[in-house]
């Protein structure tokens, strides 16, 4: 059995620079100091020492027998990984194979699957916690209370501490040969944490029922200690990490209880301690609970209604800072090692970043990610060290890995440098991790559910950025194109059997991947390490005695917005597409001013809408003017020299047609159903009759229109124009067009041109697309339903024009129709009586919301049909 | 706050607070006072839960006027006062003692679609003289109408509510004081949790119950366990593991699927349509249901009382083979549980 006491049994082989010089503990005033100076002394013998692992157990014989040089080799520091490889650029100093060393398999044969250590019990387990000298885990459950001693490949169980309590309560307790209820209650354990300091040789479980069990490991078997304050359950422990003695605890009676272990009273049979300091939640359950690493005195919990608080242990009735963090319960809390940041995550899925040194309590969290499932933990990586570009790297703390809640086994660690996605999953089991240590830099302790140990090694996980394309491109609404390259070589598993040779002769890979720490930062181990615990940072944030570079949180976060070159040959590019942006103050002008065609429901080429037609042509052909679109233009006036001419021809003949053949069957082949009889065609003057006789070839709308839409979206982009034929002349003319015929492209063109005319934020030209639409596209219009603002309040209704949520503003309904929107939406559509004509916008709906002066009038009259009713 | 039990002051066994003794015994059952502006939807919130208003229908209450005192009988009788916004209850002509003494919790209702900046200074006036006199009272602010905001302007809008009243309160000189927040809409299960929340504040033996409810969560492998009531949906305990919200919907509309079954298909206690000594055994055992994987869960529903029944999620496979196991346990439980709750 280790003790840590002995840890100075053997020095490690002298890394080659000297580690950093022991944290000099900050001047203050201290009210525990005796045990300080004393943990103190742990901590920096913590850092000098290490324990040798157990000799033997050479793992893959075979592969001493190839040269050395092939191998990745991994020397038995807690901390340090050389890699016996190729020549590198930096000072390596290859310290002098000791023997009996356990050599790694190398990368060829392994996957994830066969690289982790494990240790399986088959019982659940709900917690665990590393000795101070990291070497030995302590694993609790409700069945289940061990320490297990964990090396680099395998785990061996120490100390059945269940098995002592049941044996020792079987032989002294009152229920004779089992365990009688009352030591049931008190071994299941929701968290354990062991301390450190003088205290060494204890272990707090929080029991259920609010109590919590101190254990002696000398004097397994017997609790030395009952902690009984709580009266519901304690959710969290914490030992100071200045001083062993000093616990704290979250419980769900909305209250974090303060105990000094060193005062205690009562015999050696039943010890008790009385809580120093109660601080009152309110009412709010404490989830978690963790002492800042770089002040004595203060601590942080996460409550249930997603609040997060700063405390001071001297200053007990009310929290130095307090706030919202989450919207939903807040499950754990975790300080980043500099003790100013906190990262809290919560069952609202969100993971966020605090700085905690500001004491604005209106502040925004320095960085949200979201996971894809509530997190139950999350927790930072220690101070490692990250290889940047060129050789330049820099230490930082800027990973978490996460657990999520029970319907995701994943275990996601997190990159800040790259937030949106997690850099490395651990998925082997089905259940989640149900508590997540870093023994060290690199390896991850998990256990879980599912009764299994898991030692991990950070290195092992593959990289997902390897997984994803290397290239990206997104288009904004301004018609800018933004295109990433960042090329690297994307290894797959056949890659990845040389990779021991491929990662160390590519300098460009090592640059990109110098933050696997591992086999690949082990090329800087020559940088001293630092003990997980050991509290390095001053109290300002900045780590002490650090020649090395050191990047702090804000840094990394303040890189993020800009864009971080990852390696030289990285490339961005921003491209801009013409037509879509070039001229935008015209695309919104047009797109508010081009006159539609009324009505396209009314399919009858009546002499009235043969003259407006024309009339609207011009005026869209002046507007194009006025843009300075002179393709548009020009394409304007031919159309409106051609088009109100083809269709009054048409309707000559079709009444011709129908003047010669009286039965009805004839008068439906017309292409326009042309129903009533009354309209005669009026004879308005041609002054271009000559355009059609002097022409080589008559001009046909519809082999017109095909050319025009043809050039004006291939050649000139001129989307709009477009648009405009496809949706108001093409349902009069058949055109023949072979790319635009097909009623799927013309669909997707408008599709396309509402979508930007939304991102835009020109919504009433959006919306009179729409409308336009209804019965040549269907489909399209079924996209973008009708929003019916009904006085139906269970559903948000919506404005009938953005289709955004009425409530955040101003908004009135029609009474007739139902339908309703923004006041800033609906003014602009009904102030503008020439477009809108007094209807609703809504999509299908005939309603005349608000009926012009002289409708009004005449609606008082007679009663007319609207267009709404001639659809039905 | 450190001694004694904390829910102590609001349970009707409690006899240390002076002015209770004063009072008629009808006075005694716990208070739960709803206060807050006019139009904040108070009385909305009491109708949906304990009336069981469709959340439509509320748009056509009138504002109440008067003090509207709503004894409910479920697992335990306490009273809800509805208490008018527009009146000021710090004015001197008012009989406090009457009104607030031995109230357990305060909901103070805040429309958050409204200027808040009004209603916040109400509350912290009202905060303020009431910790002088009724230190015991426990305060929730329901930031209420929550659904009508989009997602990222609810998040702004509660924290900035949250710390306006914490900045005020603390410019009085009340630091810590003792109040908790809740999100919450009546068109949504957010607004069951939340008073489940509150009316847990008021019952005095939530320690033991929470534990009971503990021991069987671990030894039935449950993902969660709710102890609720049937009639207004609201959870008196629960376990203490942390879960999604999906878990408590699940539960509640389970719980209606089975009270609107009972409705159509069950028998009235005092009818005998069966034979008597089925009937007793039946009620002795507690009228059980259970739904099997529904994407892998198990729900398991079983009858404490008429009032309260004991609902557990469970992604166990091996749940129908341990079938005969849980029943007992839950079995024992529910013998317990009429225990602890007087109800034997």
């Amino acid at each position: 059995m280790a003790n840590p006491s002995h840890d100075g049994v053997r020095q490690a082989p002298s890394p080659p620079p000297a580690p950093p010089l022991p944290p000099q503990r900050p001047t203050r005033k201290a009210s525990f100091p005796s045990e300080a100076i004393d943990s103190l002394a742990r901590i920096a013998a913590r850092q000098l020492s290490y324990k040798p692992p157990p000799l033997g157990r050479h793992r893959d014989s075979s592969s001493q027998q190839r040269s050395d040089v092939s191998l990745l080799r991994r020397i038995h520091l807690p901390h340090v990984q050389l890699p016996l490889t190729a020549p590198l650029k930096g000072p390596l100093l290859a310290p002098q194979e000791p023997p009996g060393i356990l050599l790694r398999k190398p990368r060829a044969d392994r996957s994830v699957a066969s690289l982790v250590v494990t240790f399986r019990t088959g019982i659940p387990i709900a917690s665990l916690d590393a000795s101070p000298d990291r070497t030995r885990a302590v694993i609790a459950g409700r069945d289940i209370f061990k320490i297990i001693q964990v090396t680099e490949d395998c785990c061996i169980e120490e100390h059945n501490l269940r098995a002592a309590i049941v044996a020792y309560s079987a032989a002294h307790g009152t229920a004779k040969g089992g365990i009688s209820s009352k030591f049931k209650i008190k071994q299941s354990a929701n968290d354990v944490k062991w301390s450190h300091g003088s205290f060494d040789r204890k272990i707090a479980t929080a029991a259920s029922n609010g109590q919590i069990a101190v254990y002696d490991i000398d004097k397994a078997g017997i609790e030395w200690a009952t902690l009984h304050e709580h009266n519901r359950q304690v959710h969290r422990l914490g030992f100071n990490p200045y001083n062993g003695s000093i616990m704290l605890s979250g419980s769900q009676d909305a209250t974090v209880k303060l105990w000094d272990l060193r005062a205690y009273s009562g015999d050696s049979s039943k010890i008790t301690v009385q809580s120093r300091v109660s601080f009152a939640g309110n009412n709010d359950v404490v989830r978690d609970v963790r002492w800042s690493p770089t002040s004595e005195f203060e601590f942080a919990i996460g409550t249930d209604s997603g609040m997060i608080q700063r405390w001071d242990s001297r200053k007990a009735n009310a929290p130095l800072l307090r706030m919202r963090a989450h919207e939903r319960a807040c499950s754990s809390i975790d300080w980043h090692p500099d003790g100013k940041h906190l990262a809290s995550a919560g069952m609202d899925k969100d993971l966020k970043v605090w700085d905690f040194s500001s004491s604005d309590r209106k502040m925004k969290p320095s960085l949200s990610l979201r996971a894809p499932q509530a997190i139950m933990e999350a927790r930072w990586r220690p101070l490692s060290w990250h290889a940047g570009g060129k050789g330049q790297g820099s230490w930082q703390s800027t990973e978490l890995v996460t657990s999520l809640d029970s319907n995701d086994p994943r275990t996601l660690v997190w990159d800040l440098r790259s937030p949106y996605v997690p850099s490395r999953v651990f998925n082997q089991y089905d259940s989640p991790a149900t508590c997540t240590l870093w023994q060290s830099e690199n390896v991850v302790w998990l256990v879980g559910n599912h009764g299994i140990f898991t030692q991990l090694e950070l290195a092992d996980l593959p990289l997902r950025k390897q997984r994803m394309g290397s290239n990206g491109a997104i288009f904004t609404p301004r018609g800018h194109v933004l295109h990433v390259y960042c090329p690297h070589e994307i290894q797959n598993e056949k890659n990845q059997s040389t990779k021991g040779s491929v990662v160390e002769g590519s300098p460009q890979e090592l640059a990109d991947e110098g933050s696997k720490g591992g086999h690949i930062s082990s090329r800087h181990d020559a940088k001293p390490t630092t003990s997980t615990t050991a509290p390095v940072f001053k109290e300002d944030g900045r780590p002490k005695s650090f020649a090395e570079p050191y990047k702090s949180i804000e840094d990394v976060l303040g890189t993020m917005d800009t864009y971080l070159p990852i390696n030289d040959s990285t490339a961005m590019a921003v491209l801009r597409v013409p037509g879509l942006d070039a001229d935008r103050d015209s695309f919104d002008f047009l797109a508010e001013h081009y006159k539609p065609l009324p009505a396209p429901y009314q399919r009858q080429a009546s002499p009235a809408f043969i003259k407006e037609l024309q009339d609207i042509l011009m005026k869209n052909h002046q507007l194009a003017l006025k843009a300075r679109r002179s393709l548009a233009a020009s394409n304007f006036k031919l159309l409106a020299r051609v088009a109100p001419k083809e269709l009054e021809k048409r309707a000559n003949a079709n009444r011709q047609l129908r003047n010669i053949t009286t039965s009805p069957s004839s008068s439906e082949e017309a292409l326009k159903p042309q129903k009533s009889p009354d309209y005669v065609v009026a004879d308005f003057d041609r002054p271009d009759r000559d355009l059609e006789d002097r022409a080589p070839y008559p001009l046909k709308t519809a082999s017109l229109l095909a050319t025009m839409l043809k050039t004006s979206i291939e050649t000139h982009q001129d989307v709009q124009f477009a648009v405009w034929c496809i949706v108001y002349l093409c349902p009069w003319f058949n055109v023949d067009s072979e790319a635009y015929s097909n009623i799927n492209v013309r669909r997707n063109l408008i599709t396309e041109h509402h979508a930007h005319l939304k991102r835009n934020g020109l919504h009433i030209a959006a919306k009179e697309l729409l409308k336009a639409c209804l019965f040549d596209y269907p489909t399209f219009a079924e996209l973008n339903p009708p929003s019916t603002l009904k006085v139906d309040i269970v559903s948000t209704p919506r404005c009938v024009i953005c289709h955004l949520s009425t409530r955040t503003s101003l908004w009135r309904w029609c009474f007739k129709c139902g339908h309703g929107g923004h006041v800033k939406c609906l003014g602009p559509w009904f102030s503008n009586v020439e477009r809108s004509k007094g209807r609703c916008p809504g999509l299908g709906c005939g309603c005349r919301c608000s009926p012009l002066p002289a409708e009004e009038a005449e609606e008082g009259r007679k009663k007319k049909v609207t267009f709404g009713e001639t659809l039905e | 706050m450190g001694k004694g039990i904390p829910t102590a002051d609001a349970g009707p066994t409690t006899t240390g607070n002076g002015d209770i003794k004063h009072r008629s015994k009808r006075d005694q059952k716990p208070r739960l006072l709803l206060m807050g502006l006019k139009r904040s939807g108070k009385t909305s919130i009491s109708n949906v839960v304990f009336r069981k208003m469709t959340p439509s229908d509320t748009i056509f209450l009138d504002t109440t006027t008067t003090i509207q005192k709503e004894a409910t009988h479920t697992f335990m009788d306490f009273q809800i006062w509805d208490l008018p916004g527009q009146i000021d209850y710090l004015d001197r002509s008012f009989d406090a003692e009457s009104i607030f003494g031995g109230v357990g919790a305060m909901i103070w209702v805040l429309d958050a679609l409204d200027n808040y900046m009004e209603t916040v200074g109400h509350l912290t006036d009202t905060v303020f003289h009431l910790q002088q006199s009724y230190p015991s009272i426990k305060y929730s602010v329901f930031i209420h109408k929550i659904d009508c905001l989009t997602e990222d302007l609810r998040d702004d809008t509660v924290r900035d509510i949250t710390q306006r009243i914490t900045d005020d309160l603390y410019d009085v000189g009340l630091e810590n004081p003792p109040i908790s927040y809740h999100s919450t809409s009546i068109f949504d299960s957010s607004i069951f949790e939340a008073f489940s929340k509150v009316m847990q504040s008021l019952v005095p033996q939530l320690p033991v119950l929470e534990s009971l409810l503990d021991t069987i969560g671990a030894s039935c492998h449950f993902e969660k366990v709710y102890l609720f009531d049937v009639i207004s949906k609201i959870y008196i305990a629960s376990d203490t593991t942390s879960v999604d919200l999906r878990a408590y919907e699940l539960c509640s509309d389970f719980i209606n699927i089975i009270v609107d079954l009972s409705e159509v298909y069950g028998w009235h206690q005092e009818t005998d349509f069966h034979e008597g000594e089925q009937l007793a055994a039946l009620q002795a055992h507690g009228a059980e249901s259970y739904v099997n994987n529904i994407k892998g869960y198990t729900l398991y529903l079983r009858e404490i009382n008429r009032n309260l029944s004991f609902i557990a999620i469970s992604k166990d496979p091996a749940f129908d083979r341990e079938k005969s196991l849980i029943d007992y346990n839950v079995g024992m439980l529910r013998d317990t549980l009429l225990k602890v709750l007087d109800y034997v």
